[in-house]
């Protein structure tokens, strides 16, 4: 299970405020905090590889081999080879590897029987071998060379396509972020909703995204909950975008003067509108809410990506990222009283 | 899980059935369980590629290519699952009262027949990768190519003397003496010439001649001539060749012909010869036989036979190295283990850093495996071995 995003912040700024030590901004923590889930991620693959080389036990819960794979399985996929651009066509051997590819685990050859594993090999060796007549490729042997995050498999065929070749791979973590917005006194208040570029912030104000607004002679509503089956309410989107619903109450004089996201739904982008009828709301004029950049997770602080590495691994993130705290806030008791925590541990795993 | 995968009707008869849809294109899906269909999808007439033929109601339909009337198979691989299909359109309708049947030709539902003895190079490949490499086992990582090389070499080599892979030809001795060398021909077994009642009588190699491989044009002087470019001139036909065609075998075997027997075989003939007297003195058992010799003309690369074996039927057994055509490549499960083993050493003995006493091991595990091997597959039946020692006035206790 990942490890929530808030806690680990929580964590470090309870450990960091202990004697008034200092403060780390959300922004200064996503940055650690990616860096250090890298690190942590990175470790996985050189840890595996040291307790391969190790003696091992077959006991429950006691394998370390285990406990490793258990770690990083989470980012392990399988998938076919893309076309770049998206969309096009797969014309020949050569394939391209998905784009989100880290760490190439295999690759197997689906137009043939079995879908056999292709041997990936260098340029060269592909040469030595093809002069080697019992090592030729076949559909049952097939080789592949491997240059420029592409493979080019032998024995070549008369069709192709993207789905000729399935790669098993290790993908990169998701960027691990605290989402926030602030509140009424300009502090940070955590965002929980899960983070998603084209997704609209939830509990996002779009009354700066308003114009124009109603007039001052539309009457007062209270706050109330409206979707583009409300009558006088139209939502236009391009990308035919559903399910958004927003809160909005209007003051006589000042026309709306609450707007906010109460649901995001799906599928809306920059330039979507929302237009409220003045036949319906009072007022002289329609108005028209003009969806901006900053409605967006993707153009505010709000969403939040927990840590994808598992739970398990909390101590450590927390410990690393005070760490690097301490050199933000030049404190050389918080680095070594991490790193000393950190090495213990790191003694221990590896004795 | 059970390794066979056909049903007994599928295995049998080759076959499958279904009636027809009620219209003019009908659709069969061949069973993955089955021999794969193979055709010549570029020729429109049947071919030797073909192992296949449809028939309706069992009258043999023709190959086409689509849209024109007649079969053509599809075959998809998705997900490494092959898919194979014959579309068959007809000029007229195809009525549920008919019956379509695809059918493997005969020579494969022979191949097929007898087929679970074998095991295909591809399934020893990956049982070795999965039983024998890995974390934790004697050989940590081999690279897929290696084990491929170390068995399709330990397959040539099985075959040379250990798998019941000898290839015979049924032939008939043209009158020119010589026939061509089979194309995956690696060393004869045996040649045998076939009398009228079918008994195989031995045809042995001879050492009374051999085919010069450059039968030179000479001069006066007796220099070798030359052509324009410098090189030596050799004549189309040895001299030896045409001389040894040309030979009467009996000058050689000593055979009688019935009127020398009649002519000279008396008492009363006083000959120098003595034909009839006593012994035949000088006969070389070894070359008193009538079943003829044989020689190889390397440079024709063909059998030669002697003179009295023109028109006569023989048989030609050689050994392949298993290797030259797809469905060559499959093992007796008998040597399977051997095979393992074979691959195992190879792999050991070429990797750096191996103790040697594993080399040994494995060394000694190979022979051993290869000795079981061969046993297993010299086909040695107790009844059968004590019924020739029988023959031999051996006291068998049994």
């Amino acid at each position: 299970m990942a490890i929530n995003v808030n806690t680990v912040y929580t964590t470090v700024l309870t450990i960091l405020n202990k004697e008034q030590r200092g403060y780390l901004t959300p922004f200064e923590f996503n940055n650690i905090a990616n860096q250090v889930q890298l690190e942590v991620f990175e470790k996985f693959f050189e840890d595996y590889n040291q307790y391969i080389r190790m003696p091992k036990t077959d006991v429950e819960f006691a394998s370390r081999m285990d406990h490793i794979r258990e770690e990083f399985q989470v980012f392990e996929e399988t998938g076919f080879s893309i076309t770049i651009p998206a969309g096009g066509v797969q014309t020949s051997n050569t394939y391209n590897q998905p784009s989100n590819l880290h760490r190439f685990g295999t690759a197997f050859y689906n137009k043939a029987p079995g879908a056999p594993e292709i041997a990936i090999m260098s340029k060269r060796d592909y040469k030595e071998q093809t002069l080697s007549p019992l090592l030729q490729p076949s559909l049952n042997f097939p080789i592949a060379t491997y240059q420029k995050d592409q493979i080019t498999v032998y024995p070549t065929l008369s069709s192709f396509s993207i789905e000729d070749v399935e790669f098993n791979y290790i993908r990169k973590p998701s960027l691990a972020r605290w989402g926030y917005y602030a509140g009424s006194l300009g502090q940070f208040i955590y965002d929980p909703t899960v983070f998603a570029e084209n997704s609209l912030n939830n509990g996002g104000s779009l009354l700066s995204s308003i114009s124009p607004n109603l007039s001052a002679t539309a009457p007062t509503l209270a706050l109330a909950e409206y979707d583009s089956s409300s009558t006088g309410v139209t939502i236009v989107s391009a990308g035919g975008g559903t399910g958004l619903k927003i809160k909005m109450a209007i003051t006589l004089g000042s026309g709306i003067t609450t707007l906010f996201v109460s649901n995001p739904g799906t599928g809306y982008s920059v330039g979507d509108t929302i237009t409220f009828a003045s036949a319906t709301f009072g007022g002289t004029a329609n108005a028209v809410c003009t969806l901006a950049a900053g409605d967006f997770n993707s153009g505010s602080t709000y969403g939040s990506t927990n840590f994808e590495i598992s739970d398990s691994m909390q101590t450590e993130v927390i410990l690393e990222i005070l760490r690097y705290t301490g050199i933000i806030i030049r404190d050389p008791q918080i680095i070594q009283a991490a790193s000393q925590q950190l090495n213990e541990e790191e003694a221990n795993s590896k004795r | 899980m059970g390794l066979i995968k056909e049903t007994n009707a599928q295995y049998y008869a080759g076959e499958q059935v279904q009636v027809g849809n009620g219209t003019a294109t009908n659709t069969i899906i061949w069973p993955s369980s089955m021999t794969p269909l193979i055709w010549d999808s570029a020729a429109t007439n049947i071919t030797s590629i073909d192992n296949f033929k449809v028939y309706v109601d069992n009258v043999e339909q023709t190959k086409a290519v689509l849209p024109a009337n007649g079969y053509s198979l599809a075959s998809t691989t998705t997900a490494g699952a092959v898919t194979q299909t014959i579309v068959l359109t007809s000029a007229v309708n195809i009525p549920s009262t008919s019956v379509i049947s695809v059918r493997l030709i005969q020579k494969s539902i022979w191949d097929n027949y007898g087929s679970y003895s074998y095991t295909s190079l591809v399934d020893i490949v990956n049982n070795f990768i999965v039983a024998y490499v890995g974390m934790d086992k004697i050989i940590p990582r081999a690279k897929r190519s290696d084990v491929v090389f170390h068995a399709k070499r330990g397959l040539q080599e099985f075959s040379y003397d250990t798998l019941k892979s000898v290839n015979s030809q049924e032939l008939t001795v043209p009158p020119s003496l010589s026939l061509p060398i089979p194309q995956d021909y690696v060393n004869y077994v045996q040649l045998s010439r076939v009398d009228a009642s079918g008994v195989k009588h031995i045809i042995y190699p001879t050492t009374l001649t051999s085919n010069p491989t450059q039968p030179l044009i000479q001069d006066a002087s007796g220099q070798p001539t030359q052509g324009s470019f410098g090189n030596n001139l050799e004549s189309l036909q040895s001299i030896t060749d045409a001389r040894w065609a040309k030979n009467n075998n009996f000058d050689i075997t000593g055979q009688l012909t019935s009127s020398q027997i009649n002519n000279f075989a008396s008492v009363d003939n006083f000959d120098w010869w003595k034909m009839a007297y006593g012994q035949r003195y000088g006969l070389e058992p070894e070359v008193s036989q009538k079943n003829g010799w044989f020689t190889i003309n390397e440079r024709e690369g063909k059998f030669s036979f002697s003179s009295g074996l023109a028109n006569n039927l023989i048989i030609l057994e050689y050994i392949s190295d298993g290797l030259a055509y797809d469905m060559d490549t499959k093992i007796p499960k008998m040597a399977e283990e051997a095979l393992y083993m074979h691959i195992a050493y190879s792999i050991l003995s070429t990797k750096s850093n191996v103790q040697e006493y594993i080399v040994q091991r494995f060394k000694k595990d190979r022979r051993a495996q290869l000795r079981n091997a061969k046993i297993r597959l010299s086909n040695i039946k107790l009844e059968e071995f004590t019924q020739v020692m029988r023959g031999k006035s051996k006291w068998i206790k049994h």
